[in-house]
C-alpha cells in the first residue's frame, strides 16, 4: 500500500476510532473477548465469521458466544499488511450500529475493536 | 467445440453467444432463474427483450439460437431437466454467468470445465469485493479467466488476466460494471486460445493469495477514495 492510500486508510480509521470511543459500551466496565486456544486457526475463524455468523447477525439470529469466540481468534491475526481481519470487526460494528438492538454487541467487542483500531493506526503512522 | 452459456439474463446470454460464435464453435444457452423470484425473472426477461429489440447486431444470434432450439430455460441449474439438457448438449466448455456455486453434478457435465471471468487478479484476490480490495491496496485491476472447481475461486487452471482501466469510472459501481462488461470479449479470446493445439494455462496457486469477503462500509469508502485518487492521477498531464 502506497503512502497516499495509507493516509486515506488512516483518516478513515481515525474517524471510526472516534466513533467507537464515544459509544457508552466502550467505556463500560472492562471486559475481554475469550482467550483463543493455542491451535486456533485465524483464517478458518475469519471464514466462519464472514460466511456464516455475520449473515446470521444481520438477520438477528447470531449466537453471541460464537461471535465473540471467532472475533477473539480473528483479532490475533489483525495487522496492517492483512486488513481482512480488522475488516471483520468493521463489519460487525457496522451491523451493530445499523440495526441491532442497543447493547446487543457486548462491551468486550467494542473494547477489543477500539484497541485494534488504535494499534493499526499506530502501525500506519509509524 | 460445444460451448454452453450459463446465465440468468437473456440479453447477456445473447451478447455472450454472439461473442462466442467462432468458426468450429457451436453455442447453446442455459437460462435459469436460480434464486431469483419468478417476478424478478419475468421483469428481467421483459427488459432483456426490449434491449434485444434495440440491438440489431444481436438479432442474427438470437434468431440462430431460436431456430436451432439451442436456448433452454429451467428454474434451476441443478434441476434434473437442466442436467438432462446439459448431458444431451455434452458441452466442452461452459461460460459462467450465474449467481451460484455449481454443484459437482453440473461441473461434471463439462468436458473441459466452466470458464469464470473473475473480476480480480488470481491467485492473489479470491472471493468477494475483490475489485474494492484491489483498489484499496493499489493492486492491478482486471479480469482473470479461469476454470471453476467446487471451491471459491480455487480452480487450478488460469487462462489469462486482462488488465482493465477503471480510472475514469465515476464510482465503484461503474468500475465494477466496466469489468463485467468485458466478459463477452474475454470469453471470445479464451475460446480462441482453447481452440489452439496446445493452450497454455497458468497455475492458480491458492497459497499465493488470500480469500476476501464482503467488504465493510468503511473499507468501501476507502476503496472509493482510492478510485478517485487514480481518477485524478489519470487526468493529470504526464
Amino acid at each position: 500500500m502506497d503512502v497516499r492510500r495509507r493516509a486515506i486508510l488512516a483518516a478513515a480509521l481515525r474517524a471510526r476510532l472516534a466513533d467507537v470511543s464515544a459509544r457508552p459500551e466502550t467505556g463500560a466496565a472492562p471486559g475481554a473477548l475469550p482467550a483463543p486456544g493455542p491451535d486456533a486457526d485465524a483464517e478458518e475463524a475469519l471464514r466462519r465469521l464472514m460466511v456464516s455468523v455475520v449473515p446470521r447477525l444481520a438477520a438477528g439470529g447470531a449466537d453471541m458466544d460464537e461471535l465473540c469466540h471467532l472475533l477473539a481468534v480473528v483479532a490475533t491475526a489483525a495487522r496492517p499488511d492483512d486488513l481482512r481481519f480488522l475488516d471483520a470487526f468493521h463489519r460487525v460494528y457496522e451491523l451493530g450500529a445499523a440495526g441491532l438492538p442497543r447493547g446487543a454487541l457486548p462491551a468486550a467487542f467494542h473494547q477489543a475493536y477500539r484497541r485494534l483500531l488504535a494499534a493499526t493506526l499506530e502501525d500506519l503512522d509509524g | 467445440m460445444n460451448v454452453l452459456v450459463l446465465t440468468e439474463n437473456l440479453f447477456q446470454a445473447v451478447r455472450v453467444a454472439a461473442a462466442a460464435s467462432l468458426p468450429g464453435v457451436r453455442v447453446h444457452v442455459l437460462l435459469c432463474r436460480n434464486r431469483k423470484s419468478r417476478l424478478v425473472m419475468l421483469l428481467g426477461l421483459a427488459r432483456a427483450l426490449a434491449r434485444l429489440c434495440a440491438a440489431p447486431p444481436l438479432w442474427p444470434t438470437a434468431a440462430s439460437l431460436a431456430l436451432r432450439r439451442a436456448l433452454r430455460y429451467f428454474p434451476r441449474v441443478d434441476d434434473p431437466r437442466a442436467l438432462d439438457f446439459l448431458r444431451r448438449v455434452n458441452p466442452d466448455v461452459g461460460l459462467h454467468g450465474m449467481d451460484v456455486i455449481y454443484k459437482p453434478a453440473v461441473l461434471d457435465c463439462f468436458a473441459r470445465g466452466i470458464l469464470n471471468p473473475h473480476i480480480g487478479l488470481l491467485p492473489e484476490f479470491r472471493g468477494r469485493s475483490v475489485l474494492e480490495w484491489s483498489l484499496a491496496l493499489g493492486a492491478p485491476v482486471g479480469v482473470t479467466a479461469f476454470f471453476i472447481d467446487a471451491g471459491v475461486d480455487t480452480g487450478p487452471d488460469i487462462l489469462r488476466f486482462t488488465p482493465v482501466d477503471v480510472r475514469s469510472a465515476p464510482d465503484l459501481n461503474a468500475a465494477k460494471k466496466r469489468l463485467f462488461d468485458q466478459a463477452p470479449a474475454i470469453f471470445r479470446d479464451c475460446l480462441k486460445r482453447l481452440s489452439a493445439p496446445h493452450p497454455v494455462f497458468l497455475p492458480n496457486d491458492v497459497a499465493k493469495g488470500r480469500r476476501y469477503y464482503a467488504m465493510s462500509a468503511l473499507m468501501r469508502d476507502v476503496a472509493e477514495a482510492c478510485l478517485r485518487l487514480e481518477n485524478e492521477d489519470a487526468k493529470r498531464p504526464s
